[in-house]
């Protein structure tokens, strides 16, 4: 269990003049080798800011490689590793660096911004808040999305701690953080600080509640043990105290994180490197087994070949980074990706079934809630449902995924059409090349997903292959996609992929006419027999209403093994259900079955299934076995 | 009964070695410590039992010992020392332990180990002197006693 340490004052990057800018970086790196050698695994830079954010805000604290703090402290692995020995952390693991970002609130106004549609925002790991009177104290405690509640404890308070809303913070999961450096620093100001926080401890118990130093300079920074007797005096017992710098900023870290990088905090996005296609052998998700709750990606030193090489580990490198939906969906035009534009691109990108193709790792629910497509008068020809160019997204959705078609890249979604009052538009479900396979590592992607699936009002066919991590059909109008929730499932194990993902579909060129072929990548297939006992325990573990789990098990006409549960859409307008997609190709003997656990918002619609009208002969409900239980 | 509490002082980065530490040095510094944060009573109390046992100037290492009644209040009165004389320090616990011979065991391990990278440090420059005034403090303590 690390030490974090996640309040490294940061200052700003307009300096006065160049002078205090080196001084600066100086100073923050010597406080960086400092937490590291009293044993810290992890940091975070701290950026203040205050009143309105605006677009230079954004995250510009360019983290520390293990080269340049090398330079400072040659001999810094030897004496690294003495401190973790005896504080029993592990020598090996990695020292993360993160970004935090806090903001002072005045008004109103301020703590509005602080919702999870702020751009600014996302481009930090962690965001805090820091109140300055009563109502923004209150709205931070209720409603702000923010991570971390920070009060100024060294002068008397402006305002009021109250027990109701220190609670209702506990309850949505904020953490309270008490800086220590001014203990040090100044002893007058102990006595407000010690005072004030020794309040908050009583009221919480040492529960979400975080300690950090915002250490001005390398003098003020204490090892975790000496952190730890700091909170012992203040009230805590000791074990509560060291929790408070270890259990705690973890649990905060990993939280943060994963509202970050994932999408509505299920799905998160990677792009596969187009390394991986050679290595054909390695089964895809061996990587994602590995998958690191609090690694934000970049940022994290491996301490390992520090004494061997004294360079910079290039491990990090290995870390995929999640694509950011916001930046995807930015770049996309407003009406959706005209297939034909894909199509052309796609050649290329075809490969073969082996290949890893961009995949939704994101654990994240995938709303799918996805534009459609442009229908165009491809070739692709599978039952799709008619897109429409302004799909009429679910209302939480906010970020549909779309497919990138033609870049291997990308993560390909299914989009599949809204009703649209257009009839005649044929949909072209995405992606020829869909295959999405999500990342396992996170349970609740699988349960969570809540996908929602814009539900045409279809006059045309019906179904559609896709791979969708989670659809959530949406009934026509907007009816509020529900969400799943993602915290329902446990994260335990890796495994738990959404069948969706496991099945990779290659559809192929449009040009091949009205046959897609659908080509279980074998890997999939075989993941998916193991997901499917994994997913059908966690699906159980999802909670009725909200979840949705799309597994999707192929079967092909040689291949038993993998059930799809297939349903086809509905074309009545006004039924919300939960459906299961199911994505078949007219033609096809091999179905991709897409099994989606009902939604029961309508639960009415449970026993939509039996209505699941589908064009296709070859529709078919496989069998339940798999469907959770709602 | 007897708390020792083993400390690895002068961590700070600015300087080198401008201060030599000795036990009355420490020792000072940590009474006006407990003075200014737990006053008159405090200190009081805390100094039945306090002392400074050894102290390692090269590998900045020292053992001090507190009654188990109030190891925190000194704990963390050390930890709040800012600076001994006008050397900036930082204090940093190793080990914790409720008897001189498991002081003295994890003192001499860390005292081994801090002088590897003492020696790493400081490379050409190491002196016979301080061999072998690094072996009268591995001595000192072994003979180290309640």
């Amino acid at each position: 269990m690390g030490f974090f340490d996640l309040n490294i004052p940061y200052t700003d990057s307009t300096p006065l003049s160049k002078a205090n800018s080196t001084v600066a970086k100086s100073t923050r790196i010597k406080i960086v080798i400092k937490a590291m050698e009293l044993g810290y695994t992890g940091i975070a830079y701290n950026r203040t800011i205050r009143g309105v954010m605006s677009d230079r805000d954004r995250c510009s604290i360019p983290l520390l490689g293990l080269s340049s703090l090398l330079d400072v402290a040659p001999f810094l692995s030897s004496s690294v590793n003495f401190h973790r020995d005896l504080l029993g952390v592990p020598r090996s693991s990695p020292f993360r660096q993160y970004t935090r970002l806090t903001v002072c609130i005045d008004t109103a106004s301020q703590s509005q911004a602080l919702n999870s549609g702020n751009p600014i925002l996302k481009t930090y790991d962690i965001v805090a808040v820091r109140p300055l009177n009563q109502n923004a104290f209150d709205h931070a405690c209720e409603k702000a999305e923010v991570d971390i509640i920070s009060i100024d404890f060294s002068d008397k308070l402006p305002f009021r701690l109250k027990l109701p809303m220190v609670k209702a913070a506990i309850k949505r999961g904020i953490y309270f953080e008490i800086t220590y450096s001014d203990l040090i620093v100044d002893v007058h100001q102990r006595r407000q600080i010690i005072s004030n926080a020794k309040l908050l401890l009583d009221w919480t118990q040492g529960k979400n509640v975080i300690l950090s130093s915002a250490a001005p300079s390398v003098c003020e920074v204490r090892g975790p043990n000496d952190v730890a007797n700091l909170a012992s005096l203040l009230g805590l017992s000791m074990e509560r105290a060291k929790a408070a710098i270890s259990k705690n900023c973890r649990s905060l870290l990993t939280n943060a994180l994963r509202r970050k990088h994932f999408f509505k905090e299920v799905i998160r996005v990677e792009a596969v490197s187009s390394s991986r296609q050679s290595d054909s052998e390695i089964p895809l998700y061996a990587d994602w087994l590995k998958w690191d709750p609090i690694s934000s990606g970049e940022g994290d030193l491996l301490l390992d070949d520090m004494a061997k090489s004294f360079s910079a580990s290039t491990n990090a490198s290995k870390t995929v980074k999640a694509i950011d939906f916001d930046s995807i969906i930015d770049k996309m035009p407003s009406h959706g990706f005209q297939i034909k534009d894909l199509i052309s691109g796609s050649e290329a990108s075809f490969q073969p079934q082996t290949e890893v193709k961009s995949f939704l790792s994101t654990p994240q629910p995938i709303e799918l809630s996805v534009r459609t497509n442009q229908a165009s008068e491809n070739s692709i020809r599978h039952d799709l449902f008619p897109e429409t160019d302004d799909a009429t997204l679910d209302n939480t959705c906010s970020e549909p995924l779309t497919s990138a078609f033609g870049d291997p890249q990308k993560l390909y979604l299914a989009s599949y059409a809204t009703k649209t009052s257009t009839g005649s538009e044929e949909v072209v479900t995405d992606t020829v090349m869909t295959e999405i396979e999500s990342e396992t590592c996170n349970a609740s992607v699988a349960a969570s997903g809540s996908v929602e699936a814009e539900n045409q009002g279809l006059q045309s066919k019906k179904c559609y292959e896709q791979n969708f991590v989670l659809l959530n059909e949406n009934v026509n109008d907007g009816l509020n996609a529900v969400m799943l929730n993602e915290e329902v499932i446990s994260h335990q194990t890796s495994a738990m992929d959404i069948e969706l993902e496991a099945a990779a579909l290659e559809i192929s060129p449009p040009s091949e006419s009205s046959v897609e072929t659908i080509k279980v990548d074998d890997i999939a297939v075989d993941m998916d027999k193991e997901r499917q006992e994994t997913t059908a325990s966690s699906l159980n573990n999802m909670s009725s209403l909200e979840n949705i789990s799309e597994r999707m098990s192929l079967r092909t006409s040689e291949d038993d093994a993998v059930i799809v549960d297939q349903i086809s859409r509905q074309q009545s307008d006004d039924e919300m259900r939960v459906k299961d997609d199911s994505l078949v190709p007219n033609h096809e003997n091999q179905v991709l079955l897409m099994e989606e656990p009902k939604l029961a918002e309508a639960d009415s619609s449970m026993n939509d299934l039996g209505s699941v009208r589908s064009n296709e002969p070859c529709m078919k409900l496989s069998s339940r076995k798999n469907q959770p239980q709602y | 009964m007897v708390m020792e509490v083993l400390l690895d002082p002068n961590k700070e980065m600015s300087g080198d070695d401008s201060i030599v530490i000795t036990q009355f040095n420490i020792s000072k510094a940590i009474k006006d410590s407990i003075l200014v944060n737990f006053g008159e009573c405090g200190l009081a109390s805390s100094l039945r039992s306090f002392q400074v046992k050894y102290v390692n100037s090269i590998t900045k290492l020292c053992i001090i010992r507190a009654s188990r009644d109030e190891y925190k209040k000194i704990w963390y009165s050390i930890s709040m020392v800012r600076s001994i004389g006008n050397c900036l320090v930082l204090f940093n616990l190793l080990d914790l332990s409720g008897s001189i011979k498991a002081c003295k065991t994890a003192a001499l391990k860390c005292d081994e180990l801090k002088f590897e990278q003492y020696k790493l440090m400081v490379g050409a420059r190491l002196s016979v002197d301080v061999i072998r005034h690094m072996q009268n403090c591995i001595e000192k303590i072994k003979i180290l006693e309640h």
